[in-house]
């Protein structure tokens, strides 16, 4: 039962779903960046190397 | 009642809220960064010297380093930021209430099995300088590396007694004289055998293909990239944007690993039989100041790592049921005790021990950030009932079968098969088609499906584990009194 647990996380297992408390999300743009950091330039770094 | 016990929240991995996380991009780059350098990286890049030359190994390391961050990021980041939670309590909501002492495990034997490894690796350059400098005779090197091992874990526990706070506040300190004292070994491993000494070496015991060759120098570094799991969501909970969190995460951690080889690289390549590690080298060749240079590096380096090691690793165990009653001293020493037995007895074999370990990393890390990337992008649509993620007992979503995800276990032993297919953890052979895809990324695809196949076939049908329409509050429990709006509901 949720009673068994300290007040204190109950409370904050409440608020934590408010958005305005959460931490704020990536977005759309940060994932694309993202996938060009971690995808696509090691793909292009490995082709340099193979070629060199 | 107001929330106003951070030190409670952030000492038992509770949810954080935003206004109480003080870290910028600055302190998490910093924190990652010094995590991520240590002598652990001269034995990354002597491995990669086994297969690949310096220009090609070069180009394999920053890449590696970069395709490696991807798996971990997307497993941890997310959740962790937006709740303020660790990873060991995010996985529950796909492996159990119970089914999370698995990933706790994982996460004390990895942060351990990296400690253990820094500690030796502190005392055998210790040993080394020693016996260098003719201040102790060789017949006690072994011996050395014991005791110079088990100091130095009672030093980690010296500094990090003070609490979480002040590891974290250490980190900055550590990564810039680490990022300096790295610089200088690098200048002088150069200085020492020249440009063209490193760019001429060839690689030690090559494959016959290069493409078997490219691909174990990428999984070597895929896998101590997973390695970050324990450590991501301890330090991305205390920033407040994810989004701020992202870069330093992936420069600190991924980069900070990948340049930090490069130094062992080169070192394996001109220096046989050194496995990477330059401190006999350069102190043959540049007697007690340059021995001093490597025992600074060697100290400080080790230290920031080692630190962050036993606070994720504490932070997991204290989820153990009637472990937060503990303080955080006695917390650290008995999560230290293992290792300090390690140190002191097995220290001369931790040549054969890390193979298996970096194995190790990949086999374990791949599917669960496989099954967690499922369930929190295609299955959750990033949401979590965050109060069963704590409910210890059927009143929580995630209970499932005593506590147990059926689901979340046969994914996660189906992405382990799929790794030791195509790759022998303990020879370290490989069969096609792991010279085109790596073992981690496949095991962490085949696990990730596995698990989605699996909650739509027997989870989400009647509701279990908070999938499905049928989902609900289980019986017994009050409904949240506050509910997420901003983010759609889970798809199945």
């Amino acid at each position: 039962m949720s009673t068994r647990l300290p007040e204190e996380l109950q409370q904050r297992c409440a608020q934590i779903l408010d958005n305005d408390v959460q931490g704020v999300p990536l977005t759309c743009s940060d994932y694309l960046l993202f996938a060009i950091a971690t995808i696509m330039v090691p793909a292009i770094l490995i082709a340099i190397g193979v070629l060199l | 009642m107001s929330i106003d016990n951070y030190k409670l929240a952030e000492e038992n991995g509770w949810p954080l809220m935003r206004s109480e996380r003080g870290f910028g991009k600055l302190a998490i780059f910093l924190a990652a960064f010094s995590t991520a350098m240590a002598t652990w990286c001269f034995t990354i890049g002597g491995f990669v010297s086994t297969y690949l030359s310096a220009t090609a190994g070069t180009f394999a390391l920053l890449a590696g380093s970069l395709l490696g961050i991807v798996m971990v990021t997307l497993a941890t980041l997310p959740m962790c930021s937006k709740y303020g939670i660790d990873s060991v309590v995010a996985s529950r909501a796909q492996l159990g209430t119970r089914g999370s002492y698995l990933s706790l495990f994982l996460v004390y034997t990895s942060t351990m099995g990296w400690n253990v490894i820094l500690f030796i690796y502190k005392g055998r350059a210790i040993a080394e300088l020693l016996v260098t400098f003719g201040i102790m005779d060789r017949k006690y090197w072994n011996l050395c590396v014991a005791i110079v091992g088990v100091l130095a874990v009672f030093v980690v526990l010296d500094l990090i007694r003070k609490g979480p706070e002040y590891v974290r506040s250490r980190g900055p300190i550590i990564a810039i004289m680490v990022t300096v004292m790295s610089t200088v070994v690098l200048g002088l491993l150069i200085m020492r055998v020249g440009l063209h000494g490193v760019l001429s070496a060839v690689a030690i015991a090559p494959y016959d293909g290069a493409a078997g060759n490219w691909t174990s120098a990428l999984e070597v570094m895929v896998a101590v990239n997973l390695s970050w799991w324990p450590y991501v969501g301890p330090i991305v909970r205390t920033s407040p944007s994810a989004r701020q969190s992202l870069w330093p995460v992936v420069v600190g951690f991924g980069l900070g690993v990948g340049i930090g080889s490069l130094v062992g690289l080169y070192t394996g390549l001109v220096v046989k039989d050194s496995g990477g590690d330059p401190t006999s080298f350069l102190v043959d060749q540049g007697g007690v100041i340059v021995g001093i240079v490597m025992l600074a590096f060697l100290l400080i380096a080790n230290v920031g790592t080692a630190m962050m090691g036993i606070y994720a690793s504490s932070l997991a165990v204290r989820q153990l049921p009637k472990a937060d009653k503990l303080s955080w001293k006695w917390t650290i020493f008995l999560v230290s005790l293992p290792a300090m037995l390690v140190v002191g007895f097995f220290a001369s074999s931790a040549e054969s021990f890390f193979t298996i370990f970096l194995a190790f990393l990949g086999v374990a890390f791949a599917p669960l950030c496989g099954i967690q990337i499922a369930d929190w992008f295609v299955l959750r649509r990033g949401r979590f009932d965050v109060l069963s993620l704590y409910l210890p007992d059927r009143s929580s979503k995630y209970f499932y079968l005593a506590g147990l995800n059926p689901v979340g276990f046969v994914a996660f032993a189906a992405g382990i098969a799929t790794y030791i297919y195509l790759l022998d953890p303990i020879n370290y052979v490989y069969r096609t088609p792991f010279q085109y895809t790596t073992a981690s990324f496949p095991a962490a695809i085949v696990a990730g499906v596995v698990y989605i196949v699996g909650v739509m076939l027997f989870l989400a049908p009647s509701g279990v584990g908070g999938y499905g329409r049928k989902s609900a509050a289980p019986s017994g429990r009050p409904a949240s009194p506050v509910t997420e709006t901003a983010t759609p509901a889970p798809v199945v």
